[in-house]
């Protein structure tokens, strides 16, 4: 396929974007244009309907953007401000933090389209780093939460989204025993 | 409202809960006038199926009168009559844009669960454990539906209850399970189990051009129902050696396809059986494919085995090496019941089929925990249960 070369390795996506540190990567197929889809991925504030974690968002300047994430467990917030560092429309979108911010992070999503009406493959990667390192356990003891999950789950709630207009849910229903909140989805 | 709620291991109880309310701008509330004891509730209530919570409101085989829309649901209006089928579908992702509605991509919040132990997640069903969803389900007064625009069948209203009921589950199991058969002129077609599933799944051979289907079950007011109400041939396989008698009737070449509507629960009574249900009893074993292996070993070469019946985990003793050597064709999976529903309430409407024959018990929401225990011991002739609201 023609657009096979915007895939990078592993080792060439951290070796480009982050010397050391957290990399994770995910992919999805939704039934929608790659045009679609990389016009919904430039708007930021879009990311709020669909990412739970998500706290704040907002537009800088046409490239950079300031983003307050919100821990699920605890409560905690980390900040920090992306900037687009490569565009190529309709197939791909690259950012990394700018200094700023509380931690270092890249990241590239590409858009596949598939032949015969079999929707676009979203392909995620990123790469988490911190000055001391051991991002990971930062994430996962502070925050209590799996980045490579999280993109995973953001991503399903991605294609819910386009597909079914809305992202399904049990919060809110009724159970029995005195149950006061319906169980939690797959995210907390 | 009233609700039927999962307590544990043989343990339903009714309970007051809040009523259901929309969540979601493609929701519906729906009022249920009618709704049924699946025989896979029974697995939920024997404690196989993993991932309940004490609480779960169980049910999936309903159907009423819409009370309230979620203001995206433009296809329905209130006081519509609706029968709503058991598993929960998007409408809009690659499997419903097949008519593979029990894959839907999109309608379980908790995909997470199937993902590890199935490699994918599949759709939201109501009542039927987290896995699925943990979507509150039907043997309740009333019950929000999710993507209210594709589910739901729209009955005339004075269509008795009764009649159309089981569109939302069991009737489309049975009718989906021939129709895996791909039944050709002529064929041959064995049923085991002669609950609700393989008694539907018998007059869904016939209405598909089956010759001849024969059944295979222990209770005898369900052989009888399967002889006397379906027209099958029957086998009580207490009395006589189903491969044996099989093989016989079919002239040596066995039958034409095989449905497994018994699942993972089975009974039987060769050695197999008896270890297979120990082992499940100490948690050893997941599934015990009784009746499946027969199927298995009964089918002609290169016939088809289709199985409706539920299977949960991983088998023990599946044997695959006949039906390898046998060129055997397998077919299965939750039932994708919005493709078939419009084709069966034409037959229904049409009077090929009058699906209220097997309804044995009517209750009110508070003895539901009695026929659970009723159902599960096949005592009192019971094979279905409904459960009717005001």
């Amino acid at each position: 396929m023609e657009n096979q070369e915007t895939v990078v390795t592993p080792e060439e996506q951290q070796q480009r974007l982050i010397d050391q540190g957290l990399y994770t990567s995910e992919a999805v197929t939704v039934l929608s244009s790659p045009e679609e889809l990389y016009n919904f991925w430039l708007d930021p504030t879009n990311f709020m309907t669909f990412t739970e974690q998500l706290e704040a968002v907002h537009q800088i300047s046409e490239t950079k953007s300031h983003w307050v994430w919100r821990a699920l467990k605890g409560g905690k917030t980390i900040e920090w401000v992306s900037e687009i560092v490569e565009q190529k429309p309709y197939l791909l979108i690259a950012w990394r933090s700018t200094p700023e911010s509380d931690l270092r992070l890249s990241g590239r999503v590409e858009f596949v389209p598939l032949n015969y009406h079999r929707g676009t493959v979203v392909r995620v990667k990123m790469a988490y780093d911190l000055p001391t390192g051991k991002l990971l356990n930062l994430i996962e003891k502070t925050l209590g939460e799996s980045p490579h999950r999280n993109l995973k789950i953001n991503l399903i709630k991605l294609r819910e989204l386009f597909e079914a207009g809305e992202i399904p849910k049990v919060e809110g229903q009724p159970a029995g025993n005195k149950r006061e909140h319906e169980t939690k989805t797959a995210l907390h | 409202m009233k609700a039927v709620c999962w307590q544990g291991t043989k343990h339903v109880e009714v309970q007051k809960v809040p009523d259901p309310q929309i969540l979601n701008p493609r929701d519906i509330i729906v009022k249920i006038t009618s709704t049924a004891i699946c025989g896979s509730d029974l697995h939920l209530f024997d404690g196989v199926i993993p991932a309940m919570q004490k609480g779960d409101i169980l049910g999936h085989e309903f159907m009423g009168e819409v009370v309230e829309l979620g203001p995206h649901v433009k296809n329905l209006r209130v006081g519509d009559k609706v029968v709503v089928p058991f598993n929960i579908s998007c409408g809009h992702c690659f499997f419903c844009h097949r008519q593979e509605y029990s894959l839907c991509d999109n309608s379980n919040p908790k995909p997470e669960l199937a993902e590890k132990i199935y490699g994918h997640g599949a759709s939201g069903l109501f009542g039927y454990s987290h896995m699925y969803g943990g979507y509150a389900g039907g043997q309740a007064e009333y019950a929000r539906v999710p993507f209210g625009d594709v589910g739901p069948l729209k009955v005339p209203t004075d269509m008795d209850d009764e009649k159309v009921l089981f569109l939302s589950d069991i009737f489309p199991t049975g009718y989906m399970a021939a129709a895996n058969c791909n039944i050709q002129m002529g064929d041959t077609v064995a049923v085991w189990g002669c609950g609700p599933v393989g008694l539907f799944a018998i007059e869904s051979a016939y209405l598909l051009g089956a010759e001849r289907v024969i059944a295979i079950d222990h209770v005898p007011e369900r052989l009888q129902m399967a002889k006397n109400v379906c027209k099958a041939e029957v086998l009580n396989y207490e009395e006589v050696d189903v491969l044996d008698e099989l093989n016989i009737l079919t002239g040596g070449r066995g039958p034409d396809a095989c449905i497994d509507a018994v699942g993972l629960e089975a009974h039987g009574t060769d050695l197999y059986s008896k270890y297979e249900t120990a082992k499940m009893s100490v948690k050893m074993a997941t599934d015990r494919p009784i009746a499946l292996r027969q199927a298995i070993q009964a089918c002609r070469k290169g016939g088809t085995v289709s199985i409706p019946g539920v299977y949960g985990g991983f088998l023990d003793k599946v044997p695959l090496g006949a039906a390898f050597a046998k060129g055997l064709t397998f077919r299965m999976g939750q039932t994708h019941v919005r493709k078939y529903m419009e084709a069966l309430l034409e037959h229904i409407v049409q009077g090929d089929v009058d699906p209220s024959f097997l309804i044995t018990h009517r209750i009110n929401i508070e003895d539901a925990p009695d026929a659970y225990k009723t159902f599960l011991d096949k005592k009192d002739n019971c094979i279905k249960v409904v459960i009717k609201n005001h």
